[in-house]
């Protein structure tokens, strides 16, 4: 909070020094634009009269003194021809240059006979100080400038009298310097003139010399406070620069604040500053300002409203389009739009409709009561478009949100639980996007965990076999060991015992190791095409030798022939397995197992069919869970893991499978998609002819060689290659 | 339990944490007369290894300290002793790592010891002979892996044994073999085996099958080349 104010004070410290360096140099600026157009001061016609008044080292050296005093010389140079003297006041107040110099210069002339012509020395005579002072005499100019103001009456008694001049201009250079001197005087008359001024005027009002002195300071002060002024301006504006940063979070500051203002207030603030700057400029440019004081306002007024316009423009600039966005109707929208929140969303859309109609309504009667009058009825008219335009946009963006809702819903339907839908936070719609996003992610997570939980199991199942196979591999290691040991004929029964439950324990362990990454999906499936009926002989060709223990017949029928089917042979072949051991175990002895295979409507169908030797007292759902047996006494042999992977395995490889019961009757059915193979080689299907025909049709009383009788073959066929050797 | 090194007999180190395992494998391989060292960490393992002159090495995975993988990579920086890993993880990809690394066999606990028995006689003999295979560039010899079949002599092998086959076997085994990597299927293998039409043929190419199974293959249970490929036929793989 305090870094907030802090970053504050420090952003507002940066603008103010932005501010006041702006309106000093727009300040000079207007000041050296105003002075330019506009010097009134008498002599001071031109900025570099100026110039040269202020800069000179000594006044005497100005242009500005030295016309002057070259005006005073021409005249006096002018009295000189005269041959009668004139009375003083009389002749000096036609001087016009000395008008008002009179009693502050001291002057002197005297004609080539003799005669003085002119005399403004005052009654006390020479005595008083000067500090400037010219001499025209013996034909030759000669000028002293006193730098202790010596007494008048001093000098001239050393010097008039003794001729020594101090002076080392001669006439004709200093002519060159007063611009018109040398007009009527060519030097060759012998007169004497004398021009002093007076260190300390009597009359200082109405000196212009004097005066001249005064401005010269002024001018000097000004310049130099002109130049302080600029260079503090060009200071802090360098400080501003580099603290931008902070002003720009002060303007973003303010921004915030000005954001709060509506639209209609700023236009009306800015059609103001519009207006009065008009009329400034039109002041301005039509002269009609002259007095220092009335520049000095308009000039105010005027980075008033530079300022104002800034304020503007830096509003535009980091609001952006949330400049025009506030604005009344916003509001009023806004306003509405929380009075009608708390009603539920049915009635809410209803009010807005009716709200509507009856604006509209209202508007149209307003339109054709004031029809005569033109301003009031456009009003009207346009207002009821404004409203028919912002409803249509609403209505359409409420029928765009709602299919976004529709098609998310149909989303979260299909399974996708991560994208989340995001509407406008002025939507009708947002609260129920949202809530529809919380039912979501909660979905999403309640699958997480239970895919975690599932991994965990996994894992956990993983361990426990992994520490159930040391202890068994050392088990069955040293049983072997005891087996290979000299033992008495009982003990070498014990120990073929040992030997058979270890290896069944072995198999449960890998039964449980494969039904549980079954059932988590971690099975690795490869998949490849291969042909259903085939895999059935395959199976039964392989486990053979086991069946023909057990007093069962097996009746097999391929109705369809081949059967092409994409899974993954090797696992297929362990749920056939276990499916036979299953019909083994628990099938009344003496009774017939049936193996069917036949096309159904795109499928490929295996049934194995067998009669029980218990009761059948479970469901088909019962049996397939795990470790659940045929038996409650659980006597027989088997994991009673055999249904369950048979059941994993086949749905992993792509296939259905399910369990039917009919009293004793106990009926296993595996459908896999048929695959139809177009590149299958010629040969095979020669192959495949010849098994489509070897089994007879489907028949209860039909001969169907049974697997007891084909066991016979292999050793006739053998003795008979043994003979072709 | 370090076991007397014998010259003539080769050392066999067996390498795994559990000692009641290691101990029955040493009795097992010390009635077949081989030498044994034992080793009950990976990298008491290594020790043994760089000290002694050992011909095979029986190592477990999962060990304190350094596990099986390890200490598999890190021999096989100098050396190609016959390794067979012993596992309790029965995954493919399991086994699949194990012999990418280097490893020539991949036996999963728990095993039967006379199978571990027969595949380290295999592999050593394999391991010693491996400049005779080398140098005889007979034509008429097929071979896949450790699978070898002399056509001029009629004569089959199996991990550098000799094996005796029937007539038909011989036939099965020659087709399977010279066309090693292919599938047959039990009509196409009657058919051509028996110059009769195949009808019904499934259980007597199965039996034939089993029966080169258990002469060529060291656990008949889970075949390495002689193969059933269920719903399609039967091969022998190209190795």
């Amino acid at each position: 909070m305090s870094t907030t104010i802090k970053r504050q004070r420090k952003g507002f410290r940066a603008w103010l020094c932005f501010f006041i360096g702006l309106n000093i140099i727009l300040t000079l600026c207007a000041a050296a634009l105003i002075f330019s157009f506009n010097i009134t001061f008498d002599d001071l016609q031109h900025v570099d009269d100026i110039a040269d008044l202020a800069l000179k080292k000594e006044l005497y050296d100005t242009r500005v003194f030295k016309s002057v005093v070259a005006d005073h010389m021409g005249d006096l140079l002018g009295l000189a021809r005269r041959t009668s003297g004139v009375s003083s006041t009389y002749e000096s107040h036609r001087i016009y240059s000395f008008e008002n110099e009179v009693t502050n210069i001291a002057c002197f002339v005297q004609n080539k006979d003799g005669t003085i012509i002119y005399n403004t020395i005052p009654n006390e005579g020479y005595d008083f100080k000067y500090d400037y002072l010219l001499l025209v005499k013996d034909n030759s100019l000669k000028l002293h400038i006193s730098k202790k103001t010596d007494l008048l009456k001093e000098y001239l008694s050393d010097n008039i009298s003794g001729y020594e001049v101090t002076i080392d201009n001669s006439l004709a250079q200093l002519s060159r310097n007063f611009d018109n001197f040398i007009a009527g005087y060519d030097g060759s008359e012998d007169i004497l003139v004398v021009y002093a001024l007076r260190s300390e005027p009597e009359n200082f009002s109405s000196s212009f010399i004097y005066t001249l002195k005064e401005v010269r300071l002024w001018v000097r002060i000004g310049a130099v406070a002109v130049l302080v002024a600029l260079f503090a301006s060009i200071l802090l504006l360098i400080y501003s620069a580099i603290k931008s940063e902070d002003k720009r979070y002060f303007f973003r500051r303010c921004a915030t604040i000005t954001a709060r203002v509506w639209f209609e207030f700023k236009l009306a603030f800015a059609a103001l500053i519009a207006i009065i700057l008009g009329f400034l400029l039109e002041g301005v440019f039509n002269y009609s300002v002259s007095y220092w004081e009335e520049l000095a306002l308009v000039f105010a007024l005027l980075l008033a409203c530079f300022w104002c316009i800034y304020l503007i423009v830096k509003d535009l600039q980091y609001n952006k389009a949330e400049f025009f966005k506030h604005n009344s109707i916003r509001t009023l929208m806004r306003i509405y739009s929380r009075l009608t929140r708390r009603f539920p969303f049915e009635r809410r859309m209803l009010i807005g409709y009716w709200v509507f109609v009856a604006s509209e309504l209202a508007l149209f009667i307003l339109v054709i009561l004031t029809f005569r009058s033109a301003i009031p009825s456009t009003i009207f008219a346009i207002l009821g478009v404004a409203i028919f335009v912002i409803a249509s946009v609403k209505y359409h963006s409420f029928i765009s949100d709602t299919g976004k809702l529709v098609s998310q819903i149909n989303r979260i339907k299909s399974g996708d639980l991560s994208t989340p839908l995001d509407l406008d936070s002025r939507s009708d719609l947002q609260e129920y996007a949202h809530n529809l996003n919380s039912i979501q992610s909660g979905m999403s997570n309640a699958l997480e965990e239970q895919l975690a939980s599932e991994r965990l199991k996994v894992d956990l199942i993983t361990n426990v076999s992994h520490d159930l196979k040391t202890p068994l591999t050392s088990i069955i290691s040293y049983i072997d060991l005891l087996k290979k040991e000299p033992l008495p004929a009982q003990a070498i029964e014990y120990a073929d015992i040992l030997s058979e439950k270890a290896d069944k324990l072995n198999t449960m362990i890998h039964d449980i190791f494969a039904v549980s990454k079954a059932t988590s999906g971690n099975l690795v499936v490869e998949n490849e095409l291969l042909d259903l009926s085939r895999l059935v002989e395959q199976t039964l060709a392989d486990m053979q030798e086991k069946i023909a223990t057990f007093d069962l017949t097996f009746r097999v029928n391929h109705v369809d022939g081949p059967l092409q089917i994409r899974s993954d042979g090797q696992k297929l072949y362990r749920v056939l397995q276990n499916l036979i051991d299953n019909a083994l175990c628990y099938s009344l002895s003496g009774s017939r197992v049936h193996i069917r295979t036949w096309a159904e409507e795109g499928n490929a169908v295996l049934e194995i069919k067998n009669t029980s030797k218990h009761e059948l007292s479970f469901t088909p759902e019962e049996i397939a869970e795990r470790f659940v047996r045929g038996d409650a006494s659980r006597s027989g042999e088997g994991s009673g893991l055999g249904l369950s992977i048979a059941q994993t395995f086949t749905e992993a490889c792509g296939g259905s499978f399910s369990i039917n019961i009919d009293y004793d009757d106990f009926k296993v059915r595996i459908a896999f998609p048929l695959e139809y193979d177009e590149n299958k080689p010629e040969g095979d299907a020669v192959i495949v002819q010849q098994l489509t025909q070897s089994p007879p049709p489907l028949a209860e009383n039909a001969e169907t060689p049974d697997v007891s009788q084909q066991e016979s073959q292999p050793s006739e066929l053998d003795d008979k290659m043994g003979s072709d050797q | 339990m370090v076991a007397e090194a014998n010259d003539k007999s080769p050392i066999i180190l067996v390498v795994d944490d559990d000692r009641e395992i290691v101990r029955a494998i040493a009795i097992n391989l010390e009635r077949e007369g081989y030498s044994v060292l034992c080793a009950y960490d990976g990298t008491e393992a290594l020790e043994l290894i760089a000290e002694n002159d050992v011909k095979l090495i029986i190592l477990d995975i999962m060990m304190p300290r350094l596990d099986g993988l390890s200490v598999l990579m890190k021999m096989r920086e100098g050396n190609n002793i016959p390794v067979i890993l012993l596992s309790a993880k029965s995954e493919d990809t399991d086994k699949i790592l194990g012999l990418s690394i280097g490893a020539d066999d991949y036996v999963t606990k728990p095993f039967n010891p006379d199978e571990l028995i027969a595949r380290v006689r295999a592999q050593l003999r394999r391991y010693m002979r491996l400049g005779d295979i080398n140098s005889t560039g007979n034509k008429d010899i097929v071979s896949s892996g450790d699978l070898e079949l002399d056509i001029t002599n009629r004569q089959a092998r199996a991990y550098g044994e000799p094996v005796h086959l029937t007539a038909t076997e011989y036939k099965i085994f020659e087709l399977l073999l010279t066309n090693a990597g292919r599938i047959f299927s039990s009509e196409e293998i009657y058919e051509r085996i028996w110059n009769e039409p195949a009808y019904n043929v499934e259980n007597t190419v199965m039996v034939h099958i089993r029966r080169i199974r258990e002469k060529i293959e060291i656990n008949p249970g889970a075949p390495k080349y002689l193969k059933v490929v269920w719903g399609l036929g039967y091969k022998i793989e190209k190795i």
